[in-house]
């Protein structure tokens, strides 16, 4: 329980540090505070495709359907979190190099864990049988989990030869991060990664919650 | 399992000679993948006209071909066995694994044949000219491993949901992204003229994204393939 | 200086108004779980 009340607290804390201190980058200005809100939603994207893959081995493992409703909750977090990450990123992008879109790798990597998400969640809604739906998504999120170690050798390759644009975020995320600003970060990304769990818990006692009261009142 | 080796590369075999035969006798999906082919290479070419692109873009064009043709043709391997409802005959008669080779070796046989018709229509009708040769063909046999390798087991899914519609392109793509990115890559190389060891990287990479495909899909493909 | 200071207060009302609904949300749960 406690655990969500820093959450609270630490959101709060967060939103109010990244506005009221200076920028945190000189150059880019203001527009570079929503790094402290992109990079963790980015990584919450992440981590929620890591929760889904775990939870669809588990139930290939076990037949567990609560390992199948907890593997869907996931990628449909997921999912929110992949937008918003890609739109944050597109916004930044927009102010900091000109354009909405530039095939930036990091951009890139989020843009298809977009995809996948997407694949996921279509292919879900194609099925209807419970069973069947849950053994092939299970399926599915293994298989696009094994490519994701080929997407972060491949594309960062290819897109190489495009821009430089890299280089600034790179610059950001590796520069040596005054001690505040580091602190304030991985508090923005503790934060994230707790609001992540809280709801991804909610959301799974709600969905076992509402299959148990069908199951005593079908007609509901 | 006690069973040999050659008694399982035999029945794989007899497997693929049976989706084999059948459609040489109907050439039901290989008529339609061919002309969707030569049709979209049709239309590429009216739009391009006299206008002369880049290798890069020739590359592009030609795998972005491949794919939706793949994308067409492909899943035809299951899902015609689900809806003539001999699946369930195909379960009783073989294993999982047998199964599963016998197809992805059937689509394999499929796509390169496509490619043999492809490849000579692309290079007259694009004026696409390939300096290194055999690192070309090293490239699209990889390329065409790899992604018969991926996609075999997604159109097993596929068959097995009730709307099918987009979804095997929807699902193929996030999945083939990097073998993608890596055998237009490699293509480019290959028709600019690069050696051979200038495209290893992309063999290689083409190489392990076929074997890590292969082994996952053959692992998971008994729970696509179960009831 | 005073944009950054809009932007805090809105953002902060937002996450506010968030954080209570997941309480509320979370509560409510709890309740029907003991039944």
């Amino acid at each position: 329980m406690w655990w969500k009340i820093l959450t609270g607290v630490l959101i709060g804390a967060v939103v109010i540090a990244v506005f009221l201190m200076p920028p945190p980058q000189k150059e880019l200005g203001d527009i570079s505070r929503i790094f402290f809100f992109h990079v963790p939603v980015a990584w919450v994207t992440v981590l929620a495709f890591l929760v889904a893959m775990v939870n669809s081995i588990l139930y290939l493992s076990r037949k567990n359907p609560v390992y199948d409703l907890q593997a869907a909750i996931s990628s449909q977090l997921g999912f929110l979190f992949a937008i918003l990450a890609t739109v944050s990123g597109a916004i930044f992008a927009k102010n900091a190099w000109g354009s909405f879109w530039n095939w930036d790798p990091r951009e890139t990597s989020v843009f298809i864990l977009l995809l996948i998400y997407g694949a996921y969640l279509a292919l879900r809604s194609a099925i209807e049988a419970e069973d069947r739906r849950a053994n092939l998504s299970a399926v599915y999120s293994i298989l696009a989990f094994i490519t994701v170690p080929f997407l972060v050798f491949v594309v960062p390759r290819v897109f190489q030869s495009l821009h430089p644009t890299d280089t600034i975020v790179n610059s950001q995320i590796k520069f040596q991060m005054p001690p505040l600003l580091l602190f304030i970060f991985l508090g923005s990304l503790l934060g994230f990664s707790l609001l992540f769990f809280w709801i991804y818990n909610l959301e799974v006692k709600l969905n076992i919650l509402y299959k148990k009261a069908k199951e005593v009142n079908p007609a509901r | 399992m006690g069973i040999k080796s050659s008694t399982w590369t035999s029945r794989v075999l007899a497997l693929f000679l049976k989706d084999f035969k059948s459609e040489l006798r109907t050439r039901y999906s290989l008529n339609a993948l061919v002309m969707f082919a030569v049709i979209t290479l049709t239309v590429i070419s009216f739009s391009i006209g006299m206008f002369s692109l880049s290798s890069k873009v020739k590359s592009s064009l030609f795998w972005i071909v491949i794919f939706f043709s793949a994308m067409s043709g492909l899943a035809q391997v299951f899902i015609k066995e689900e809806e003539a409802k001999t699946s369930s005959l195909l379960k009783l008669v073989a294993s999982p694994e047998s199964i599963f080779a016998g197809k992805l070796l059937y689509n394999l046989v499929l796509l390169l044949f496509l490619e043999l018709i492809i490849v000579p229509l692309f290079i007259i009708m694009l004026g696409f000219s390939i300096l290194n040769f055999w690192l070309f063909l090293c490239v699209l046999v990889l390329g065409s491993l790899g992604l018969v390798c991926a996609t075999t087991i997604i159109a097993a899914i596929v068959a097995k949901a009730s709307v099918k519609g987009a979804l095997f392109a929807v699902l193929s793509f996030p999945i083939l992204l990097p073998l993608l990115v890596t055998v237009i890559s490699g293509t480019n190389l290959a028709a600019e003229g690069a050696s051979f060891s200038q495209g290893l990287r992309d063999l290689q990479i083409l190489f392990s994204y076929a074997v890590v495909m292969f082994v996952a899909s053959f692992l998971l493909f008994d729970f696509v393939w179960e009831e | 200086m005073s944009a950054n200071l809009g932007v805090m207060i809105v953002v902060l009302i937002i996450w506010l108004g968030v954080f209570v609904y997941l309480l509320r949300l979370d509560k409510k749960v709890k309740e029907l779980e003991r039944k």
